[in-house]
């Protein structure tokens, strides 16, 4: 067997996987995330929580609402406060919009493995065109295409007037439109392409974790049934190289579960594909039921009423926020002290489950080619590698 | 290559909002110059640039990062310091290690400390079209903003608290409104005329230092100061 | 590209320019400081429909003032007059930016303003920066603002002038002159320095040496001068003097080192003083 290490390009963060090869297919594969540990967890500690929904939003550039929303969750969770309507549409509408831009940043950089030259920078710049559009959207409704200030705990701060709801909606209508017309266009110009096709012959059967098909539903799942164990734990022999390894793993009743939007389509709408395509195939079709779930939510924005609670306790207490965010479903647990600062701050990001399932997936692929699997599972490392040791049992 | 110009896009263990921001741009930045990044697939950092946009903090307790922080310095003729964390440490300067798998992490620092840096850039993170038209002054030459963005690489920390203590608190705040408007989580208001700090908010990116008209001027006088007295010191032998 | 000043230094304290006019309003209502040309200016921007709005500081009680941002004539006459005050920008301003269907907008300031509005046209350091909504950017002249609460407690105490009676502030020569109730005061200018702003006396710009169009006090009564900086601003001007809203002429030698003295009166005092907060 010879090793390999592929440096990984065009995945969210810094990775490498260390393929050992057998007459072109892959034997065994090591997924390593080599970003070095901010240590999240540790730095909101003593801190305000006001402090902590705006920092650990800075985990992550490409999941930061998905953070943003599952702290301010298990936040008010402590606090026993809870947003109003207003609140929580806004705050589901910011989450789905972050859903979209991350979907539509991971096809701009799975773009180049299934459409040639010079085909590839027409779409690359089709789908940065909706992307801008989501972003400018996003913009209105949360302050900012990225880390929007306008969520905080109890809701969100602001709620758009009616004109802007007005062309926001008409807004959302074209680019349900245009993004229709990119998928139809895209599906037909890969169909030829080979990594499509090995993509589709390789099949990978997991169990699946998803709590909400478009917000995040603590009480669907086991939170006790979730153990985070380190990297060494779930593998034997590890190879030195693979020791460097910055995150942790996460078991969801002592098995290895695969989250994300297969998983949330496989569970609240009736999709099943066990191809590794079937992955890049629910990425798609959850940007559609997004936007148009999207829509729904803005038209039930009451224009005039409050976004948010308008109040903040600071006591002792402990929370639990899940949110399904982009790659799966996130868990933020907090505990407060007696003056309601932070004593206590856990992350599980779905990565962290996704890893095992990628090193699975790499099996059997052909050597070449095998850069396309943790690709097409859309691995976050900022988020992974900040993750603390649950104790275990 | 073609003869366009090249840069490199690289980060080095932060969020990765600076690079996606950027990639929002590409296809317009890619239309002018021979861009390597990550998100593209391309990026080499073997190879020498023009320019290298360095997004994330610098890890100081990792050999790996720091080594690469240096090659590149080392393959690139101007180096820029993009978003908050590269050039002013950000939020991550709250990073006290500690965190399993790997609690020798400890502390991290703008990569200022590590390198010489051509231009540090704060914003959490910087608007996508920030890059194009900076790269396009760097070209055309010197102004106010670039002695700017030139004097906060001399920095390695840069926040509303360092606006409220050399600004506010002094006095010298003529209370025009900009660091208002340049707070990316709302963390200042204008309290009778002029800015207070929210604390809690306050997540040192540092950008309504260099929005606020007082404090640039500072940064651009004590930076020209320092650049003196270190051609002075260089004059009697000294480092 | 937008232009860029390098620094602000003693041999062009006016910064760059490339046209320099003296002009006033065409028009009778409008008597702003000076001759009124840059209101005549912001009403032929609207009218031609270049910009959907003006955001600039409107008078609310004596010397305060709150910024507002004026879609209509009338507004835009009601925001007119001299400010000896800085009116900070707000939270309230960025929404009304955003949340609205305003897309090109003009903003009138001072200089600290201009620098911070062309920094954000030319660098946007934020994703939810207003940028592109900028459309031009004009500077009024600015010697320094005063802190409002300390002034208007001055002339109370002293003069028994009260706040809400002042109607207008002049520089006459070396003179300050306080207009009240139909009544006016005149002030020695080294009387009243202690109520301008620390953060102005530290201020090396007086003309707005980063907006598109600087404008302020001419040396021929009721008349403006105006510096345009760049192209656009300098078409902006000739076309509003063509369409009959600005009378122009060049300014002389003369005019322009009235401005340049004042600029470099408040450019050295500056230097003076900077280098005892480093």
């Amino acid at each position: 067997m010879e090793a390999t290490v592929i440096d990984l390009q065009r995945v969210g963060g810094e990775a490498e996987l260390l393929a050992y090869d057998l007459d072109g297919i892959v034997e065994k594969a090591y997924f390593i995330t080599t970003a070095p540990v901010r240590g999240f967890e540790r730095i909101v500690k003593g801190k305000n929580p006001v402090f902590a929904v705006n920092a650990v939003m800075r985990i992550c550039g490409i999941c930061h609402a998905a953070h943003g929303i599952a702290s301010a969750e298990a936040i008010e969770d402590a606090m026993g406060v809870s947003p109003p309507a207003n609140g929580r549409y806004l705050r589901e509408t910011i989450g789905l919009l972050n859903k979209i831009q991350s979907h539509l940043m991971h096809l701009v950089m799975i773009i180049p493995d299934l459409i040639p030259e010079p085909e590839r920078m027409k779409y690359i710049v089709a789908t940065l065109n909706i992307l801008n559009k989501i972003n400018d959207v996003l913009t209105k409704i949360g302050g900012s295409p990225t880390h929007p200030p306008y969520l905080v705990i109890g809701g969100v701060s602001r709620v758009p007037d009616e004109k802007t709801l007005v062309n926001l909606l008409e807004e959302l209508d074209k680019l349900i439109e245009e993004y229709i017309v990119l998928r139809r266009s895209f599906k037909t110009s890969i169909s030829s392409s080979d990594i499509y096709g090995q993509l589709r012959f390789k099949k990978h059967k997991p169990k699946y974790l998803a709590s909400h098909m478009f917000y995040g539903d603590k009480y669907s799942i086991r939170i006790d049934k979730i153990r985070v164990v380190r990297y060494e734990d779930i593998h034997e022999d590890l190879p030195s190289k693979a020791r460097e390894n910055t995150s942790m793993i996460a078991l969801y009743d002592g098995q290895i579960v695969e989250t994300g939007p297969r998983a949330r389509l496989n569970k609240y709408y009736d999709y099943s594909d066990d191809s590794l395509w079937g992955l890049q195939e629910a990425r798609l079709i959850e940007i559609e039921l997004f936007l148009k779930r999207t829509r729904e939510l803005l038209e039930k924005v009451e224009v005039g009423e409050s976004g948010h609670s308008k109040v903040l306790v600071y006591r002792s207490g402990k929370g639990t926020g899940v949110f399904e965010a982009p790659r799966g479903t996130l868990i933020h647990t907090v505990e407060l002290d007696d003056n309601g600062r932070i004593s206590k701050y856990k992350i599980i990001v779905p990565t962290m489950f996704n890893i095992p399932l990628i090193e699975q997936a790499a099996q059997g692929f052909p050597s070449k080619h095998v850069d396309i699997v943790p690709r097409i599972y859309d691995p976050c490392i900022p988020c992974s590698t900040h993750i603390i040791r649950l104790d275990s049992r | 290559m073609s003869g366009k110009t090249s840069i490199l896009i690289y980060d080095l263990g932060g969020c990765e909002g600076c690079p996606l921001s950027i990639m929002r741009s590409y296809p317009r930045l890619a239309r002018i110059y021979d861009v390597h990044a990550k998100c593209i697939g391309n990026a080499d950092i073997e190879r020498q640039y023009n320019y290298a946009i360095i997004t994330g903090p610098i890890c100081l307790n990792s050999q790996r990062h720091i080594e690469e922080l240096k090659k590149i310095r080392k393959n690139s003729k101007i180096l820029i310091a993009y978003g908050s964390c590269a050039s002013v440490g950000g939020i991550i300067l709250y990073a006290r290690g500690g965190q399993e798998p790997r609690p020798d992490h400890r502390v991290y620092a703008p990569i200022s400390k590590i390198v010489r840096v051509d231009f540090s850039i704060p914003g959490c993170p910087p608007a996508p079209q920030m890059l194009i038209s900076l790269l396009g002054c760097i070209r055309s030459g010197r102004g106010y903003f670039l002695d700017l963005f030139k004097a906060v690489s001399a920095y390695s920390k840069l926040s509303g608290f360092d606006l409220m203590d050399e600004v506010v608190l002094t006095g010298i705040c003529v209370g025009c409104g900009a660091c208002v408007l340049s707070c990316p989580t709302n963390a200042l208001h204008m309290v009778d005329g002029r800015p207070d700090l929210i604390v809690e908010k306050c997540i040192r990116c540092g950008t309504c230092t260099v929005r606020c008209p007082r404090f640039t001027q500072i940064l651009i006088q004590r930076y020209k100061l320092r650049e003196r007295a270190k051609m002075l010191a260089s004059l009697v032998g000294g480092e | 590209m937008a232009f860029q000043p390098a620094t602000i230094d003693p041999s062009n304290p006016l910064g760059p320019y490339i046209g320099a006019y003296i002009a006033r309003s065409t028009a009778k209502n409008v008597k702003a400081g000076g001759g009124g040309a840059v209101t005549a200016i912001l009403l032929y921007l609207l009218d031609k429909k270049k910009i959907d709005g003006v955001v600039a500081a409107k008078k609310t009680r004596g010397i305060k003032g709150e910024i507002v941002l004026a879609k209509t004539r009338e507004e835009i006459l009601m925001a007119a007059g001299n400010r000896w005050s800085i009116v900070p920008y707000t939270m309230r301003l960025k929404e009304t930016l955003m949340s609205t269907d305003i897309r090109r907008v003009a903003f009138v300031g001072l200089p600290c303003q201009a620098q911070f509005l062309r920094q954000m046209k030319m660098f946007p350091l934020m994703e939810g920066d207003f940028a592109d909504k900028i459309f031009v950017i004009i500077s009024l002249f600015c010697m320094g603002t005063f802190a409002v609460e300390s002034f208007t407690d001055y002339l109370a105490r002293n003069y028994n002038v009260p706040l809400e009676e002042v109607e207008n502030i002049d520089i006459e020569g070396d003179y300050l002159v306080i207009f009240y109730s139909g009544k006016k005061l005149r002030l020695p200018i080294e009387s009243i320095i202690y109520h301008v702003q620390h953060g102005c006396i530290l201020c090396p710009d007086y003309t707005g040496v980063f907006a598109d169009i600087s404008a302020g006090r001419a040396s021929r009564e009721g008349y403006t001068l105006i510096l345009t900086r760049n192209r656009l601003a300098d078409s902006i001007v000739n076309n509003a003097a063509y369409d009959g809203y600005l009378e122009i002429s060049e300014a002389t030698e003369e005019e322009i080192r009235y401005a340049r003295e004042k600029a470099l009166d408040k450019l050295n005092r500056s230097l003076k003083y900077i280098m005892r907060i480093l």
